[in-house]
């Protein structure tokens, strides 16, 4: 019940009453304070005097009746009195303080010692004894104020005038006024304890109620009335309890329950012992871990746990912490650097979903050739061009590094590794390059038709020819090690794992290889059309066709688990992650399956889908990136099938220009575009998603 | 079915099944390791339950009696708390005090679907909810200085998507 004592009213957030007025218009003076309140729960509980529970009933039903007979007569504010005595509310003396005009100063001093006062004859039963104030005190509050000085009678003052403007809906009532209202709402009204002449008591009594021991000036039968509660027993008590809230208004029960509920609200995450605390918020969200931490100091300490957030972004599939160049922060602010890991994912994540997305990068190069293979690893890109020539250039600052010349034919597949890359040309040969120095290191000569299709593994890469064979090479010595005979019509796509190569051919085959043996293990037969494109996990193969269905296989078996039915057209491109395969397609459709149940689970279409055949697409975990021929990128939530927005929209699409390929990391997206028709330069696109970066060009810019 | 008889903090006495008794973990090692003998009248003292929280906690374990053992590792399990069962809801609905006790029961006892779905309610009661009704929610007072309020929301500030 302690306040801090308004040296005036400027301390008082007035915010606070503000808000508090208009959520209980019309209500009693107070909302509760839960530091302030008394338990009802206490009040039951409190032992009686012993041998004082006889003879009580009577009592009871007396005391309700008048209780009942005081809210009948409209006397609202006689009632929460009385509840106010029960211990089921005190009177919030800020807000009644706010309502003051001319409030009148107290010192600290004076207060801490009214209260000390106060606290000692808080339940002594001689504080109600005085006799009640006299019926028509009309004494004008400002004067009397100003004349008394005294804390106590501030507070009764204060009282006074609430009790007034609850009675009545006007905002302030004059002195002068109040008298009026008081008398003609029949109250026993301004029972100042400083007036003796006027109501009749006792000028000792009037000295020792002085100091009035509770927030507020209760009507004097409530003494009797709660003295009588408090020498029943607990079953009585409750009984009481019951029928006075059965005789209440519904405001009044509602006031009842603004007081009592916060005695049963537990702090659990400051409570709780650590661990318990901590596997309650293993449960939350990262959103509502945030919004957690900016509750109180030992919620932001808990919410920040460390271990909590390694479980936050393992399941958002974050396994490492990403090493940081430089710390931003200010010392003395040590982030998790889990939760560090997950924001900065997260802001990533925003960055590719919604964010402006900054002008990209223009690498321009090729002249007006087509690009056919694109290669992006770390911060270097290499993009394959039908002008016989390779180029490798930097993610970073966009430069081309090196050109790689010495194909005579267009260059149709490459791959990378490190700083060795491999290209396969229409010149029949493949070429190891050194992309630091541009110098190629071997040509690997042996296939008799263009070199399609590559896989690299380790030290060995695997080719497909237009000649129908597959070859496998050592990129470090430049020998064929073997050749793989048994298509009849040109390879198109190539997958080796190390273990098994498999290609898929214009002869409608997919065959299963093992490479040291040179022996054909499998032939899987079911396409009725041209095989274009295939993914290999080392367990399923994936094979799709110029025939419109995708084919899962079983590798060991060589066995047709299903045969995937919904394109309409050629599947130019697949990715395979985690028994999720993403297939795109000429029909210019994106299709999301499960490869395990052979269900499709998502299709890319939509109004915003792709106006042409897809040429290219890759996803992860969050988002599908696909391409088309349209001259757009268009990223997909790979989850709900949705389409999230353009990366790029060229502006010669539709009228020639296209995207061919693209290639993207966690934070950046490559695309090599242009145009048969002259209306697209040729050249590659790079797009930053990073959040680092997004720092750095604010502060350079 | 033999039964076993629970004494909590302030002495009353609840005779349970023996197997609803051992959904505790604490109970069950108990009986196992003091080899505490089902045909003797041993009463297991629960010091750390009262008998309020003790009778809620023989109601739960009583109708998840049947409940198939707890997986051993659920580390990789997605944390979800939209899977309370109507019961298990229904059970819970009571204040926060007694749900505070009832989570230290649970852990005390070391029943473990009681824990995770008392941690669950109150996950859920702070869910979707800003600082300021999570205060409310918990009557927690809002100790921080303006400053750092302001650094403690920029460094929680979520992106949201437009």
């Amino acid at each position: 019940m302690a306040e801090s004592c308004p040296s005036g009213r400027s301390n008082f957030n007035p915010l606070s009453s503000i808000n508090r007025d208009s959520e209980l218009p019309k209500q009693d003076c107070t909302s509760p304070s839960p530091t302030e309140t008394v338990c009802l729960e206490s009040l039951c509980t409190t032992d009686n005097a012993p041998g004082t529970s006889q003879n009580h009933l009577a009592p009871l039903s007396e005391k309700l009746d008048e209780i009942f007979r005081i809210s009948q007569s409209g006397e609202e504010t006689e009632k929460t009195s009385f509840l106010n005595k029960l211990g089921l509310e005190e009177c919030d003396e800020e807000d009644s303080f706010e309502k003051e005009e001319n409030w009148e100063d107290c010192t600290e001093g004076d207060l801490s010692e009214e209260n000390q006062e106060l606290e000692e004859d808080e339940d002594s039963s001689e504080v109600f004894s005085g006799s009640p104030p006299g019926p028509h005190q009309t004494t004008p509050r400002s004067s009397y104020a100003k004349r008394s000085g005294s804390y106590a009678t501030d507070r009764y003052w204060r009282k006074r005038k609430l009790d007034v403007q609850n009675g009545f809906p006007c905002k302030k009532l004059l002195p002068e006024k109040k008298s009026d209202v008081t008398s003609m709402s029949s109250e026993p009204s301004a029972r100042a304890p400083t007036a003796p002449e006027t109501n009749g008591a006792t000028p000792s009594d009037k000295k020792s109620r002085l100091v009035i021991p509770t927030k507020d000036n209760p009507p004097p039968e409530m003494s009797d009335w709660l003295t009588q509660f408090q020498k029943w027993s607990n079953a009585e008590r409750i009984l009481a309890i019951s029928e006075l809230i059965a005789r209440c208004e519904p405001t009044q029960v509602r006031h009842m329950m603004q007081v009592i509920e916060p005695q049963f609200q537990r702090d659990f995450i400051s409570l709780l012992p650590r661990e318990l605390a901590l596997n309650v918020l293993s449960f939350l969200e990262p959103k509502d871990l945030l919004r957690a931490a900016q509750t109180c100091r030992s919620w932001r300490f808990l919410a920040e746990d460390n271990l909590l957030w390694k479980e936050k972004c393992r399941q958002a599939g974050i396994d490492e912490i990403p090493k940081r160049r430089c710390s931003p922060r200010s010392p003395g602010t040590q982030m998790s650097p889990w939760k560090a890991a997950y924001m900065r994912q997260h802001a990533i994540e925003m960055n590719w979903r919604s964010k402006p997305i900054r002008p990209p990068k223009m690498l321009k190069g090729h002249d007006d050739h087509v690009i056919t293979c694109l290669q992006f690893c770390g911060n270097r890109i290499v993009s394959g061009s039908d002008d016989n020539t390779l180029k490798v250039w930097s993610a970073i600052t966009g430069k081309c590094l090196r050109t790689l010349v010495g194909h005579t034919g267009g260059v149709w597949s490459s791959q990378m590794s490190g700083a060795t890359i491999i290209s396969g040309s229409t010149d029949r040969t493949l070429k190891v390059w050194d992309a630091e120095t541009g110098d190629c290191i071997h040509t690997l000569n042996g296939h008799t038709s263009t070199v399609r299709c590559m896989h690299l593994h380790g030290n060995k890469v695997v080719s497909g020819s237009r000649d129908a064979t597959l070859r496998v090479w050592d990129i470090k010595t430049g020998a064929c090690l073997h050749v793989l005979v048994g298509h009849l019509a040109a390879v198109r796509c190539v997958q080796y794992d190390g273990r098994l190569v498999v290609s898929g051919a214009y002869d409608y085959m997919v065959k299963v290889w093992n490479p040291e043996r040179e022996e054909c293990l499998h032939t899987l037969q079911g396409h009725t059309n041209r095989v274009y494109s295939l993914q290999f996990d080392g367990v399923h193969v994936v094979s799709g066709s110029l025939d419109t269905s995708i084919r899962v296989w079983e590798v060991e078996t060589g066995a047709c688990k299903h045969t995937l039915m919904g394109h309409q057209s050629l599947t130019s491109g697949m990715e395979l992650r985690n028994n999720i395969l993403v297939s795109g397609n000429a029909d210019s459709t994106v299709k999301v399956w499960d490869i395990v149940t052979g269900q499709c689970l998502q299709t890319l279409s939509g109004p915003y889908k792709h106006q042409s055949a897809v040429t290219c697409l890759q996803f992860n975990n969050r988002f599908v990136i696909t391409s088309s021929d349209d001259g757009t990128v268009k990223l997909w939530d790979v989850r709900t099938g949705e389409f999230i927005r353009n990366l790029v929209a060229l502006d010669s699409g539709g009228s020639g220009g296209v995207v061919w390929r693209i290639r993207a990391n966690d934070t950046k997206l490559v695309c090599a575009v242009g145009s048969r028709n002259g209306t697209e330069e040729t050249k590659l696109l790079v797009l930053d998603f990073d959040v680092d970066s997004n720092s750095s060009t604010i502060i350079s810019s | 079915m033999p039964n076993i008889k629970l004494r909590s903090s302030d002495g009353e006495t609840f005779e349970v099944d023996v197997e609803i008794a051992k959904c505790s973990v604490t109970i069950k090692t108990m009986l196992e390791d003091l080899g505490m003998d089902e045909e003797e009248e041993e009463v297991v003292p629960l010091p750390n339950v009262n008998s309020a929280i003790l009778k809620k906690v023989i109601q739960w374990s009583t109708y998840h009696k049947d409940d198939p053992p707890p997986p051993e590792d659920d580390e990789n399990k997605e944390k979800r708390t939209d899977d309370i069962s109507s019961w298990d809801a229904d059970f819970l609905k009571v204040d926060q005090g007694t749900l505070f006790e009832l989570i230290l029961a649970a852990n005390y006892l070391d029943i473990k679907g009681l824990l995770d779905v008392t941690c669950k309610t109150v996950a859920n009661m702070i869910k979707g909810k800003a600082p300021e009704e999570i205060r409310k929610t918990f009557n927690i007072k809002n100790d921080f200085t303006a400053s750092e309020e302001e650094q403690v929301r920029k460094e929680n500030e979520w992106c949201e998507e437009k």
